[in-house]
This record gives structure tokens, sequence and C-alpha cells, in this order.
């Protein structure tokens, strides 16, 4: 009896550690859209201004967007060309990849073309939704009611051409927001819209916030029948988070959140913490384009993700008494410095937005067919998404690492990197993980061979099973000049005495490669620059850093 | 007028001139001071920075301001110039946080200052210890404040005992407050 109660116990132990790691695609499959078999022979372009002025080109755009949205519903047709100086870079090198290898023809378009549009794709299309002009809000409105209706969002300015095209006027946003505030706006879209639309996808349309608006991911939301806010997620607008917290609390666990918070109300902190509370991934860059369009195009089938691995899994290196640099570019690949001078110079590590693996796979392609032997490639940030693993509550953490891994193995990624601006960030507070945390990593990430973590520098190093933890040391500011960067370095050399020495340093955005060579070259100490997965494993063995976590009394500031 | 009223009006001017004590000369280096980001080492991830120092007696008082958007950093520190060594608590290191380094050791550091060139220039020596990946590290630093002739410029020049190049900070006076 005994015996088979002893046996029980085990088999439920084994059952709850295997069902902990599961291999969870369903999450996956749930968010994923419809991939078509292959790309389209042929696609329309249609070239947009450099004006994304709520009172110059902003009317056009958002109707070739909601346009979008609802012309690639089920095939991929219309691609939009955004202008040059485009925050996502890789949005004119994609046409290029997508003529190349997926063997797309674009008949393009002349700039901002709604006429000709319209003729082409005007079937898709209910009718349309005027928003209110003189009522910023009313147009974030519009998308949400644009996915569910199925409508063309315009001004009054063009009503004549929504006539002209027969579209009728569905719903009427004008005058109806005068005097309201945005509480009350989203208010009186979430009783009229929200129980139709999608619960796994919500869009913050923030970003650029008054006088401009840059909502290229507005045609994936509409695609997606998503609820579009710019809601606040800071505490001094409680009736805007209030409303906020009902929205994010009525969307399946894991979903994902688009877009990225109103630059004139709360703070990326603010915005990605309470996003963690409700255990959500957040997709978050509010102009990331022609999602709608790339979501349903699969790989080509001579193509597998592989990443450049300098280390054998099992393979053991041991340290030098020297100083070894490993260079991280995080949340560069599209917004950075990808398409610059000097890549492929140094060893150099590159983070990748793994949910593009399923949400955008021509663009993951794009930059692993176009990696240079020196370009590695890591997991990020934080796990599936971007997201702040302290203000994820434990037991929403299972359901979100089953995906981390599942990405992971697609992506041939080995080593994740982690940050945490929930308590502070690059200038007040701390940006450590306690030790808590740090086993949930372990715990859940079993077959990652290495964690970083930080954005700025850190302080949390651990070291299990052969498996680092390191923290960056420094951050490489846009404004730093290469002398006082170079001195910076120097310094830490001299703070850090012991031989080997393992310096890991974040990259900003748009500091480019052949900065950051420059910088390492004007270094009066001997270094060594490596790719990420041997530095970790010369980390692995020879621990001359300190174990240390989070502690109590450390600095806390909530972003305020 | 009487010789004798004279009298009283020149005894009453001289009782109250006798009455009241005659300000000691000003520093020059007294006074709110904002950085010249132009002429100075960048400050990143600063984006400012104000300091109001304050002398009284052989007691010298700077007040810091680190700032970058909402971000906020304050911090004081009073040196008594006639003592040798002067311990201040430190919650936070901010000068440069670009580094993996922080305030460690028992979280003070130790100051002494003194008056160079007819009190032109304030120097001071810190002691402290950083706290890094590897362990902890003793660190000195030697701060000169030195005001320019007009007394409308001041210049920081800071010496870090583990950084090979200075750190230099140009400040202009900020106006005085109306009263």
């Amino acid at each position: 009896m005994k015996l088979r109660l002893l046996f029980l116990l085990v088999a439920v132990a084994a059952a709850s550690a295997a069902q902990a790691l599961v291999q969870e695609d369903s999450v996956i499959a749930r968010l994923e859209p419809k991939k078509v078999a292959h790309a389209p022979a042929a696609a329309t372009l249609v070239p947009l201004s450099e004006n994304w002025r709520m009172d110059g080109d902003i009317p056009v755009h958002a109707l070739l967007i909601s346009l979008q949205g609802l012309a690639n519903r089920d095939q991929p047709r219309l691609y939009l060309e955004y202008p040059t100086h485009w925050q996502w870079e890789i949005v004119r090198p994609l046409i290029g990849f997508l003529e190349k290898r997926h063997g797309v023809k674009f008949n393009r378009l002349g700039v901002n073309d709604a006429e000709t549009a319209l003729a082409l794709y005007v079937k898709h299309a209910k009718g349309v939704v005027v928003w209110d002009g003189s009522v910023r809000s009313s147009l974030i409105v519009a998308f949400t009611v644009a996915g569910v209706e199925d409508l063309v969002v315009i001004t009054a300015d063009q009503l004549p051409l929504a006539a002209k095209h027969g579209l009728p006027v569905v719903v009427d946003l004008r005058g109806k927001f005068a005097g309201k505030t945005d509480a009350q706006i989203y208010q009186w879209a979430y009783d009229q819209y929200f129980e139709r639309c999608s619960r796994d996808y919500y869009v913050v349309m923030g970003g650029h916030a008054g006088a401009e608006m840059q909502p290229g991911v507005a045609d994936f939301g509409i695609r997606q029948r998503a609820f579009f806010t710019d809601l606040s997620s800071n505490p001094k607008h409680p009736e805007e988070l209030a409303l906020l917290n009902k929205i994010l609390g009525r969307q399946n666990v894991p979903s994902i959140v688009l877009g990225w918070h109103s630059y004139a109300k709360d703070t990326e902190g603010q915005h990605t913490t309470l996003v963690g509370n409700y255990g959500l991934i957040m997709e978050g860059l509010h102009n990331l384009p022609n999602v709608s369009f790339t979501s349903q195009i699969p790989l080509t089938p001579d193509f597998k993700f592989t990443n450049n691995h300098t280390v054998k899994l099992g393979e053991s290196r041991a340290a030098e008494k020297k100083v070894y640099i490993a260079a991280v570019a995080t949340d560069a690949m599209g917004i950075g410095t990808w398409t610059k001078p000097g890549r492929g110079k140094i060893p150099y590590t590159w983070q990748v937005l793994m949910n593009w693996a399923w949400m955008n796979p021509p663009a993951l392609q794009y930059f692993y067919e176009d990696k240079s032997p020196n370009d590695h490639f890591i997991g990020g940030l934080s796990g599936p998404g971007y997201m702040y693993p302290k203000a994820i509550p434990a037991d929403k953490w299972p359901a979100l690492t089953a995906v981390g891994r599942d990405l992971m193995k697609r992506l041939d990624l080995r080593i994740l990197e982690i940050m945490d601006y929930s308590e502070g960030n690059r200038h007040v507070g701390n940006t450590d993980l306690p030790k808590a945390v740090v086993d949930r990593y372990y715990d859940q990430y079993p077959d990652a061979t290495g964690f970083i973590n930080g954005y700025g520098s850190a302080r949390t190093f651990d070291l299990r099973g052969g498996r680092p933890l390191l923290s960056y040391d420094y951050y490489l500011s846009i404004e730093r000049p290469v002398e006082e960067a170079a001195a910076d370095l120097e310094e830490l050399i001299q703070l850090n005495p012991q031989r080997p020495y393992f310096l890991l340093m974040h990259v900003r955005e748009s500091n480019t490669v052949e900065k950051v060579a420059d910088m390492l070259g004007r270094l009066s100490e001997s270094v060594e620059v490596v790719p990420l997965d041997v530095f970790l494993q010369l980390a692995a063995g020879a621990k001359t850093y300190r174990t240390y976590h989070q502690q109590p009394t450390d600095a806390v500031d909530h972003n305020p | 007028m009487s010789r004798l009223l004279l009298l009283l009006l020149a005894l009453g001017t001289a009782a109250s001139l006798a009455a009241t004590d005659l300000p000691a000369p000003a520093s020059p280096l007294a006074g709110t001071w904002h950085i010249d980001a132009a002429r100075s080492t960048e400050l990143s991830p600063w984006r400012d920075y104000v300091f109001t120092l304050t002398v009284d007696g052989d007691r010298v008082t700077i007040a810091r301001r680190f700032g970058s958007g909402r971000r906020q950093f304050a911090d004081a520190l009073t040196v008594d110039l006639s003592r040798p060594d002067n311990v201040v608590p430190v919650s936070l290191w901010p000068d440069n946080r670009h580094l993996g380094a922080y305030i460690g050791g028992d979280r003070t550091k130790r100051v002494r200052g003194e008056w160079l060139d007819a009190g032109r220039v304030l120097r001071l020596s810190t002691d402290l210890v950083l706290s890094t990946q590897q362990g902890e590290r003793p660190v000195n630093i030697l701060s000169d404040y030195k005001v320019s002739a007009n007394g409308t410029r001041l210049t920081l020049t800071e010496l870090r005992s583990t950084r090979n190049r200075p750190v230099v900070y140009s400040f202009t006076r900020a106006p005085a407050a109306s009263k």
C-alpha cells in the first residue's frame, strides 16, 4: 500500500513537472494569423508621404491603412511603402526581399493614391466610419469601428471620395465626442464595440501624441478586429487607468497587446508593468507597418531559422586571464542599425523579437538570411514579447515561458535576454532580479545555455549548472562620444581588476556597429571581443563575478 | 540745527553701525550653478545638473540635483573644512550611471576640503567604495571647483582614481532669485 502511494506521489510529481514545462504551441495556434500557401504573385504597393500630422496627411494615411487592414483580411494584397525616415527602417528593404525571395510582383501606385487603392479594394469594405477632425481620439475609436464593422476610416472631406466608390456612411463620429474626456470617449467605444472585438488582440494606439500620429500597426489591429485606445496607465489619470484595467482584465491570458504607450500620458515603465500584471504579451511598436500583409506569408520552403553558434552544445572553453567584451544590441532589429555601415566588422549580438516567428515571418527570414558570420541572435525581451518579469504574477509564468521556450527552439536561440524596469531604470531605482525570479528563469528555461540581464547596467549575477546569468556592466548611450565611452570601458576595467573580467555591453538602438568598433579600437587596455555564446561559455568556467540578486533594501522607483 | 543734535545723530549712527555685524566677504563660489552641456563632458544619462553652493564659516554645503525628464536625483553634502574627515551618507552614486558600479562599503563617503587661491578654488577629496561585479573597490575623487575672474562661470574638474580621463563640467551662474 505504502509502495503504491509512493508510486502515485512520484507519478503526480513527474506529471506536474512535465505540465510546467510542456511545449505549449496551442497559444501560438490561437494567436497566429492563418498563413496562405505561398506569398501572392502580385500585390499593390502604395507609397506614403512623410507628413503624419493630424492637420496634414493623416486623413489619407488613415484611409489607406484601414483599407489595407480590410483588403488583407484573407489574403495579402496591399502593402504600404512608408517614407524614408520611418522608424521601422526595414519597410523598404523588405519590399526587395519579398520580390526576390517570395516572388511578389508589386504594382506601384502614386504617393497616397487612395483613389486607385479604393477602386481596387472597395469590395472588401461595407462602408465608411467618419472620424471627427477636431477630436484626435475619434480616429482611434474609428480604427476599432473599422475592424468590427468592416469600414474604411475617413474624414468629412473624404465623403465625396467614399460616395464615388459607393461606400455608405455606416458610423459617423462627428460631434459625438465634443467636450468629452478620453476616458468618456473610450468608455463609449467600449460599451458599443468591445464585446465584438478580439480577446486576443488589443491595440495601444499611442506613441506619437498631439499634433502627430503614426498608426503603422493599425492595419494589423483592424485585420484582427482589435479594440483600440490610447488609455493611460498612469495613476495620475484614474478614470483612464480604471477602464484600461477593465479592458486588459478581459483579454485572454496570454494574448497580445500591440502598439506603444502614449508619449503624452504615461511612461514605458508604467505601461509595461501593467501589461505584465495581467500576464499579457506586448509587441511594442506603434508604427510597425504592414503586419496585416506579412503575418500571412509563410517562410519560403527552402528556409530554416539557423543561428550563428560559435559554441557547440556541451562544449567547454577555458578563459584566459584577460578582459572579454560582448556587445549586444537590444530592440535594434528594425529600428536601429541593421542596415547601417559596420555590421559584420566585429562579433555582435542582436536581440530577436521572437513573436515575429509567427506574426511577421518574412521580416525574421530577412534578418536571418541577411546576417553576417559575426551576427549572433538571442531571444528577448524577458520572454515572448517585451515584458518585465517582476511585474508578472508567478501563476502567469508557465503559459508565457512555454511560448518562450517554443519560440527559442523554432528560432535556434539558446540565450535569453531579460530586462525589468518595473522598479527603476538607468537613472534611479533598481533594474535587478530577486532570487525568486532568477529561480523561475533557470527552472522554466532549462534549454537556455545562459541569460543576460539589464538594459542599463545592472548587478544581478548568477551561475547554475554551467549556465551563467550576467548583467550588463555598460550601457552605450546614443549621446556618448567615443572617447568618453572608451574612457568608461577603461574605468570598468580598472574597477574590476581580476582576470578574466567579463564586460557585457548594451549598445543602444541607433549606435552603429562602426561606432562600437571605433570605441573598442581606442582602448589602451588589451581586450578580446567575442560572440555572446563564447562570452557566456567562458564565464561559466571562470566565475570571477559575485552571485548577486536584488536585495530588499535596494532602491525602488516606480516610474513616475 | 544745534551742535547737540548733530552730536546725537552722529552717536546714533555709530551705535547702529556697531550693532550690525558687517557681512563677511561672500565666497565667489556661493550661489546656484547650472551646467553648460555644450562645454562639458557628456552628461548622459542625465540631461541636467544644477547645484547650489553655500558657505557658512568653515562649513560648505553643495546641494546637487540631476535630472532627465521625469527622473530626478538630488543629494547634499556638507563639509566642515576645519575637519580632516567628514563622513557623509550616500544613497546612490550618480556620477556615471552607465557603469556597473554602485555605492558600496558602508554606503558613506569621506570628504575633506580646502580653499585654494584666496578662496577662488574649492578642492574636495572624496573617498568612497564602489561595488562592482567583482567586489568592492576603493575610489578617490579629487574635485576642483574653480570660479572665473568675473564670477559668472564655474569649472568643476573631477579626477577619479579609476578613470584615466578627467571629467570636466562647466557651469554658469543662475540669476539670483528675486525677493
